[in-house]
């Protein structure tokens, strides 16, 4: 049960001990009578509770209750517990909810779109002993239940578009701007709760505002799928399914909430992991499954898959790197030459010319690395430009969601890397369903809309020095 | 035998400095490096400082930041370039010191389950044991660029407090607040003995548990690499000293209490103060006791001064 959060995540305080926290928000409603003096209170025997008034007349007072509803809305005390989070979203809540969902009446039933990222696929693949496309199209077949099965990968364009844009903005005014850089990534939720928690002020001005492709997804889904289907956010229950359980945290996140249509952006995440469980709960093998087409989100996009080059963590490094050098000195890259340092979580690209260096990199992967990256940056020694940081070793093909293969760990995660790399490699700027979409649905790349659904906010967690939290 | 010398208690330490600036809270752990040129110094306030010795003071040249809460302890490798620190976080750190006095973090290890108390090293390879109160102590080793939990020692009953290996770091001894000091032997794959080793890391066998010498939570041992005696600090006011009988057989070793310290009047054979406190122990069972009581206590308590065995 320990480990299942990255061991970024696990370090940053998630108890199993519930304290009783001070921001309670459960309020206990109390009749007060206007009265003079304070009621005594008697305790009887069987332990009921009631108030003596002056004039000696006793009355029963009711017991507060709290139920486990009321407290998960708080963020306080029971939801640090890892065992409710995790329930909250899990594949039996899918069950439950597909379940319920059948039993509806029409006119209250819900849209259920699954979203798979790319490496929960081969993850799938590497275990069932197929293809990626074919996992993907048996896949869609086997959530039958489900109405569409989209590719984050799709998502992954906007997320990557955005932070080579980002980038090269931040690259410019970092004269002014003494903050500007190093630019850090932002899809990995593991990292971003460990940021906010642990360097809060210090850090978050570093890191990239672009969202995770889960979450542009989810905007996509309850933005332009709903409207295209002439349903409101609401109307539209979204699962996602990773290659690990921070991204469970990640959508339970305030900033995607949608406020207006109390919905979230991502209504439940579950892991490759919870999928197989799926899958062996309904007697399902795989690979007897018939495949089905593939759902596309525009009737343009192409019917088979695609990958992103750059590592099973999304490629961010390579891609930012890439648009950087042709953006900002007229360079076009041709191979990407990685330098491995202290181990190989941590590695570094290198743009130079003539003895100059232009553009530094890193990968940082792993809470050792991020750490002592960190630390680096507070003492003012980072040399890098921009850090691809990543909360578990060797990236999200190893996510702790992912399904343990048997054999040697180092040939199970290259078998899976090799099924992850497979497809075609598409360049994000080339894919015609995103050029459609930042026209149609967004209004252009630099619209108020295209920033509201495609960037987010960090918040420093501030640690609560209560009482309660003290532990001799 | 040793001519009996008297010294009033501290006449011969004088304070060279007091670091109060370096930590927030309780300073719980301090660790001399192996060359001598530096200090570190474990806090509760979640950081270790390293100390290096100057003309004048010392001075905190680096703040190892990172865990989570309350550091319980640190100690340095006998190479001089890796530290390792434990804290209540339920982690071990194992950090790396470069030519120019740059610490980095090499390995963030959580295997233990609970709150880790101490971390040792072996006094001449680079494998790090560690003790919890998840009741068990492991150890650590080198595994291609990352540091993995090679073996876990069960057997205690609660928290283990404290460990320390022997002189030829092939056996290791642990205490508890279970009361017990154990003994573990490491058998190397191949060994004589016939016990199993998974791949190529040894095994660590318990094989000895001394229990009812002591009646409260025992907080501390320390392993004589001189003589071989075993002394433990107990939660009962006493220091008490083991060392290993004649007929002990290295599968099956014996250990006899020689010295049991209380602030209890005992006619003595041997004497020693500790503090402010005359410390007395029970008589030797022994005509001319085979060591100085003086080396066994001064590796271990705060301020010993030389004792000697009276005739």
């Amino acid at each position: 049960m320990a480990a299942r959060f990255s061991g970024v995540l696990q370090l940053t305080d998630l108890d199993d001990f519930i304290g009783p926290s001070q921001e309670c928000i459960k309020p206990v409603k109390v009749e007060k009578q206007a009265g003079k003096a304070a009621a005594k209170i008697r305790i009887e025997a069987d332990g009921s509770y009631f108030q003596i008034d002056q004039d000696g007349g006793a009355q029963k007072l009711e017991k507060a209750k709290i139920t486990l509803n009321d407290c998960l809305a708080c963020s306080g005390c029971i939801t640090s517990a890892e065992s409710v989070l995790i329930t909250q979203q899990s594949h039996e809540e899918l069950c439950r909810v597909l379940a319920d969902n059948k039993a509806a009446a029409p006119n209250e039933q819900k849209l259920v779109v699954v979203s798979v990222s790319p490496q929960s696929r081969a993850s799938l693949a590497a275990k069932c002993k197929m293809g990626v496309l074919e996992t993907a199209k048996k896949l869609t077949t086997f959530l039958k239940s489900v109405h569409y099965v989209f590719d984050t990968t799709f998502s992954r364009n906007f997320s990557l578009l955005e932070s080579q844009r980002e980038f090269v903005r931040r690259f410019r005014r970092q004269t002014e701007d003494r903050r500007a850089l190093p630019m850090l990534a932002s899809a990995c939720p593991g990292w971003i709760c460990y940021a906010e928690k642990t360097h809060g002020s210090f850090i978050i001005p570093y890191i990239s505002t672009t969202k995770s492709p889960q979450q542009v997804m989810g905007s996509l889904v309850k933005g332009y799928f709903a409207e295209q289907q002439h349903l409101t956010p609401n109307q539209i229950y979204h699962v996602t399914v990773m290659p690990c359980y921070d991204k469970k945290l990640e959508a339970s996140r305030p900033d995607f909430f949608n406020q207006q249509y109390q919905t979230r952006d991502v209504d439940c995440v579950i892991t490759t992991g919870e999928v197989l469980k799926l899958l062996e709960q309904e007697g399902v093998s795989l690979s007897d499954v018939d495949p089905a087409p593939l759902d596309t989100m525009l009737s343009s996009a192409a019917e088979e898959l695609s990958t992103h080059p750059g590592g099973g963590s999304g490629g961010y490094l390579e891609h930012i790197y890439r648009h950087a050098a042709k953006e900002l000195f007229g360079i076009q890259v041709d191979t990407i030459e990685y330098k491995p340092l202290k181990n190989k979580d941590f590695q570094e690209v290198t743009l130079q010319r003539d003895g100059e260096v232009l553009l530094q990199f890193a990968l940082a992967y792993g809470f050792r690395n991020i750490q002592n990256l960190v630390q680096k940056l507070k003492r003012g020694k980072s040399p890098y430009h921009y850090v691809e940081v990543m909360a578990c070793p060797s990236g999200c093909l190893n996510g702790g969601g992912q399904i343990k293969l048997e054999g040697e760990s180092k040939d199970r995660l290259q078998h899976v890397e090799r099924l992850y790399e497979s497809p075609k490699a598409e360049i994000p700027e080339e894919n015609q369903a995103v050029a459609e979409l930042y026209e149609r649905w967004l209004g252009g790349r630099d619209s108020q809309k295209a920033v509201g659904m495609l960037h987010t906010e960090y918040h420093p967690v501030e640690k609560a020095n209560t009482g309660f939290n003290i532990k001799w | 035998p040793m001519g009996s010398h008297r010294h009033p208690p501290g006449s011969s330490w004088t304070c060279r400095a007091v670091l109060g600036d370096g930590h927030q809270r309780t300073v719980r752990r301090v660790a001399w490096s192996p060359c001598g040129s530096y200090l570190a110094s474990a806090s509760f306030d979640g950081t270790t400082c390293i100390w290096k010795r100057q003309e004048d003071g010392f001075e905190c040249v680096a703040t190892l930041e990172g865990h989570e809460n309350e550091v319980k302890s640190v100690a340095w490798a006998p190479s001089g370039s890796l530290l390792a620190t434990c804290s209540r976080d339920k982690s071990v750190w194992v950090w790396e010191v470069d030519e120019e006095e740059e610490y980095e973090c090499v390995s963030v290890l959580n295997a233990h389950t609970q709150d880790v108390k101490h971390v040792v090293w072996h006094p001449s390879q680079e494998l790090l044991a560690s003790a919890s109160y998840d009741d068990t102590v492991r150890l650590y080793r080198e595994e291609e660029d990352d540091w993995v939990c090679c073996a876990t020692l069960e057997g205690h009953n609660s928290t283990v407090w404290a460990v320390a290996f022997d002189k030829e770091g092939e056996r290791l001894a642990s205490v508890s607040d279970d009361r017990t000091l154990r003994v573990w032997h490491r058998y190397h794959p191949g060994n004589q003995e016939g016990v199993a080793c998974s791949g190529t890391d040894p095994t660590w066998k318990c094989v000895c548990t001394l229990s009812g010498y002591h009646s409260r939570t025992i907080y501390d041992v320390s392993w004589c690499h001189l003589t071989g005696a075993l002394a433990t600090a107990c939660g009962d006011d006493a220091i008490r000293v083991f060392e290993e009988s004649p007929t002990s057989e290295e599968a099956q070793p014996t250990f006899s209490l020689t010295a049991h310290s209380s602030l209890s009047n005992l006619t003595l054979h041997c004497s020693a103060s500790v503090l402010r406190t005359s410390v007395e122990a029970e008589p030797s069972r022994r005509k001319r006791p085979r060591v100085s009581f003086s080396r066994h206590m001064s590796l271990m308590a705060l301020a010993v001064f030389p004792v000697s065995f009276l005739e």
